[in-house]
């Protein structure tokens, strides 16, 4: 282990010192801003950090959000490894999601095959929605940041014609989905509050994506295909093809997210269900550089700032916008100094 | 003060105690060096002594971080080039900064017209009895209304001399001037050189051949490992002491190829083996559809050394990447241990026991943000696995890259170091351990030696001769001449996509060989 101190420790300083400065700085301006317009600061800072721990229910939604978090994270850091920006993890958590309503709405089978059912026509719909700017790349070089951006819109309307048409769910306003069966609801860990199965499976898929990137042959070959195509391609490693194959693998996972997350949580599809996921899930793998054991720990701090900011309005009073401003605040001043660092 | 009146004692230019580090590196460790009026100055050191960084600082390229540059003894600050023009200081770097698409003309004259002028269109021909003028008086002779890249490197060179001139240069200096040029452009060069300092002009020649150095200087200072080892008048300089003072106590000279050469008996030990690479006819266009490789045939014998010379950017690149299938070609052969490799894959061609040293080791050679290990097992990877063939043997990766550092003496603070944080010199030897990692059947190295030190290099070519001894087919690509005749068996030399000529080691001949380099065919 000695050996190894030296280059491991060398990178735990070179992650943490810019974030923690980054956090430092934002939290100034953010209780400047908040002084500024009459809220109690350290009341505040509290309730950013303390509310996912003070109450058993905001500890179970902090939970939630972390298992989306880390998963869309994930299909996000997998393409990351070789030079791709998977920014269509939106559309194909979105296309997951269909995947697991049309199973639960349509099927009639016993719990356990059931629920495995919707997982698994989640995670196939979200690898094929991946499949198409997959397949666009591999044979035209079409730009995969512009396909999977043009795909997530597509997606969207997609969510639209399913929870407004036949399924359509007419009491609520709001366009969504009636429920699906209760044989195709994800197994809870944990009643009231309830925590279903979904954090053992991001948690050891998470891992599962550490062995694949760092520990394995495809792995290697990812990363160095992403570290200088040129090079991997002159040394023999097939390019072309791993850049394509990593979308469609992160797109399985996203897909597998979207499914979890209406057989889990909404028990049914629902228009807007991304929230804000996929552009905070993009900012946890860059700030990991794509390693999931940082993802896993970027997105349990970003979990508990999500909690923590939506909390104040609450306990507050905070307008939301002004929660919405202090988050993006933190979030810009880590990237800021993240940048600041490679100088 | 007149210039020609000062005291003989002061000299031109004095740099003192001049440091400079980058980063944890020590690049210069309190030089102090003198230029005198109308002298070449040799400045001689193996790679990496810091030759290259001392000029930059005097020309403004780079700041020293401490010491300082008298002119004439008055104290001056030089921190732009802009400065070190303004005193008379020109360098002509090893990438020469000149325009393709503009003529000589346009090159030498670009920014000297004043602002006026500069805004209406520009009529070169002003400049163009004072150039001639110059271009007769030291014999740099160039067509001046060609355009600059349709002139060989050898004419490049002199451009950017007579920029330098044109300009009013007090000290011109050059680095490495002489690599890529053939032979007898190199006797131009020094004759030219002699000439202006004849006519008081001051030269800094940097280069890392002494019997270069020898033959142009009047003085030669000697730097290694950021320091000044010495200063000797050349002519009573002997190559025994300024090898010693060049690389120190690293290498025994009696023994060394490099100085001494190496036994016929070795070179000799005739090549009986089969043809292990052949190039049969072969065809290879650029992006444009232009022939850049026209009909090439080659054949390498186990236990052979097959060098390739030519001026850079004559095909060279195109052949060794048409070999390892990076290129495709569109008409011939690439023939290997007996197996038609012509369209297969890298991957596959590797796999027969290719090995293979790219000459842009930035771009094709390295990994930068993976670790020293992860580099050093490139193309080798997939042999480096558990028993499952998935999951890497990390323990193995490792205690091979720790060996390869050792043996090779690369300079990485550990193997699980990013080796994008390396200097170029240790790159280069992570791409050559990377190369011998296994035993290649088939070698195929591109300027293999550049950029290494001496002691790097001595030791490179006797793994190259073990590897001959071997039994291995060796194709060395270089565009040093000197180190092609000391290996190679034979020789062919490439020309605009061509090999114009194939010699035997017992016929060869650096003026013969420099004909070909230039293309005048016998």
């Amino acid at each position: 282990m000695s050996r190894i101190s030296h280059p491991l420790l060398r990178k735990i300083i070179d992650v943490t010192i810019p974030y923690a400065v980054g956090i430092t700085l934002a939290f100034i301006i953010a209780g400047i801003t908040m002084y500024l317009t009459g809220f109690d600061v350290l009341l505040s800072y509290r309730t950013i950090f303390l509310t996912s721990f003070t109450t058993a229910d905001s500890f179970a939604l902090t939970l939630l959000k972390f298992i989306t978090l880390l998963m869309l994270s994930t299909a996000f850091a997998i393409p990351l490894m070789s030079r791709k920006f998977n920014i269509g993890i939106e559309g194909q958590f979105l296309l997951g999601a269909i995947g697991a309503t049309i199973v639960g709405l349509t099927l009639h089978l016993p719990p356990g095959i059931h629920v495995t059912l919707a997982l698994l026509l989640g995670i196939l719909l979200g690898a094929l929605w991946a499949a198409i700017p997959a397949y666009l790349l591999y044979k035209f070089n079409v730009n995969e940041v512009i396909s999977t951006i043009l795909m997530n819109f597509i997606a969207f309307y997609l969510v639209d014609y399913v929870a407004t048409g036949p399924w359509r769910d007419v009491v609520p306003g709001h366009p969504m989905t009636i429920p699906i069966a209760s044989t195709s609801y994800l197994p809870l860990i944990l009643h009231r509050p309830s925590i279903h199965i979904g954090i053992i499976i991001s948690i050891v898929l998470t891992i599962a994506a550490y062995v694949l990137i760092f520990l394995t042959i495809y792995g290697y070959e990812l990363r160095a295909s992403g570290s200088n195509p040129r090079a991997a391609n002159v040394f023999g490693i097939n390019v072309k093809f791993l850049g394509p194959m990593s979308l469609i693998l992160g797109g399985a996972v996203a897909g597998l997210a979207g499914a979890i997350e209406v057989t889990g949580i909404h028990y049914r599809l629902i228009e807007g269900m991304e929230s804000n996921y996929a552009p905070l899930s993009i900012l946890i793998a860059l700030m990991g550089k794509g390693n999931p054991l940082a993802i896993l720990f970027f997105a349990i701090f970003i979990s508990v700032i999500e909690v923590g900011t939506s909390a104040l309005q609450r306990t507050q009073g905070v307008p939301v916008e002004l929660t919405l401003i202090v988050e993006a605040l933190i979030l810009i001043f880590v990237l800021v100094a993240e940048v600041m660092r490679r100088r | 003060m007149n210039q020609d009146v000062v005291n003989k004692e002061v000299p031109f230019i004095l740099m003192k105690n001049i440091r400079k580090r980058f980063g944890n590196v020590i690049a210069l460790d309190g030089v102090t060096l003198d230029i005198k009026k109308g002298e070449v100055l040799g400045l001689l050191g193996e790679n990496g002594a810091g030759k290259t960084t001392l000029m930059n600082i005097l020309y403004g390229l780079y700041r020293a971080d401490s010491g300082e540059i008298f002119i004439y003894g008055k104290k001056v600050k030089i921190t732009s080039p802009r400065d070190g023009i303004k005193h008379g200081i020109f360098m002509v770097h090893q990438h020469f900064k000149l325009i393709s698409n503009f003529t000589a003309l346009e090159n030498i004259i670009i920014g000297t017209a004043s602002l006026s002028k500069a805004l209406k269109p520009m009529k070169p021909d002003y400049a163009r009895e004072k150039i001639e003028e110059l271009m007769k008086k030291f014999s740099l002779y160039v067509d001046l209304d060609a355009k600059i890249r349709d002139l060989p490197i050898g004419v490049q060179q002199r451009v950017e001399i007579l920029k330098a001139l044109f300009r009013g240069a007090k000290l011109l200096i050059l680095d490495e001037p002489t690599t890529n040029l053939t032979p007898q452009e190199v006797d131009v060069l020094l004759k030219s050189l002699r000439e202006m300092v004849q006519s008081g002009l001051s030269v800094v020649f940097i280069t890392h051949k002494i019997h270069e150095a020898k033959a142009v200087a009047d003085r030669i200072t000697v730097l290694r490992a950021g320091k000044v080892i010495g200063t000797l008048p050349a002519n009573k300089a002997d190559d025994a002491t300024l090898v010693r003072m060049m690389v120190g106590e690293k290498i025994t000279i009696e023994n060394s190829i490099l100085f001494k050469g190496i036994k016929a008996s070795i070179i000799s030990a005739e090549a009986k083996g089969r043809p292990l690479l052949v190039v049969k006819n072969l065809y290879v266009t650029d992006e444009l559809g232009m022939e850049v490789l026209k009909n090439i045939s080659l054949e390498v014998k186990g236990g052979e050394i097959l060098g390739i010379a030519g001026v850079a950017g004559n095909g060279q690149r195109e052949l060794v990447e048409a070999i390892v299938g990076i290129r495709k070609p569109i008409k011939g052969k690439v023939i290997i241990k007996g197996i038609d490799v012509t369209n297969l894959p890298p991957s596959k061609i590797f796999s027969l026991g290719v090995s293979y040293v790219p000459e842009d080791r930035l771009n094709d050679g390295i990994l930068p943000t993976l670790s020293v290990a992860e580099n050093i097992i490139l193309g080798f990877h997939k042999l480096f696995t558990k028993s499952n063939k998935v999951l890497l043997n990390l323990r193995e990766i490792r205690k091979v890259a720790r060996e390869s550092i050792k043996k090779f003496d690369i300079k990485a603070p550990h193997e699980l170091s990013i080796a994008g944080r390396l200097s170029g010199g240790n790159i280069q030897k992570l791409m050559i351990a990377r190369a011998l990692l296994r035993k290649p059947v088939v070698l195929i190295a591109h300027n293999m030696t550049r950029g290494l030190d001496v002691a790097t290099t001595e030791f490179v070519l006797r793994e190259l001769l073990r590897l001959k001894r071997m039994g291995s087919a060796i194709l060395f690509v270089s565009e040093d001449l000197e180190e092609l005749m000391l290996i190679s068996d034979r020789i062919s030399v490439m020309y605009r996509g061509e090999i114009v000529g194939n010699i035997p080691r017992e016929r060869f001949d650096k003026y013969e060989i420099g004909k070909l380099m230039a293309g005048i065919r016998g």
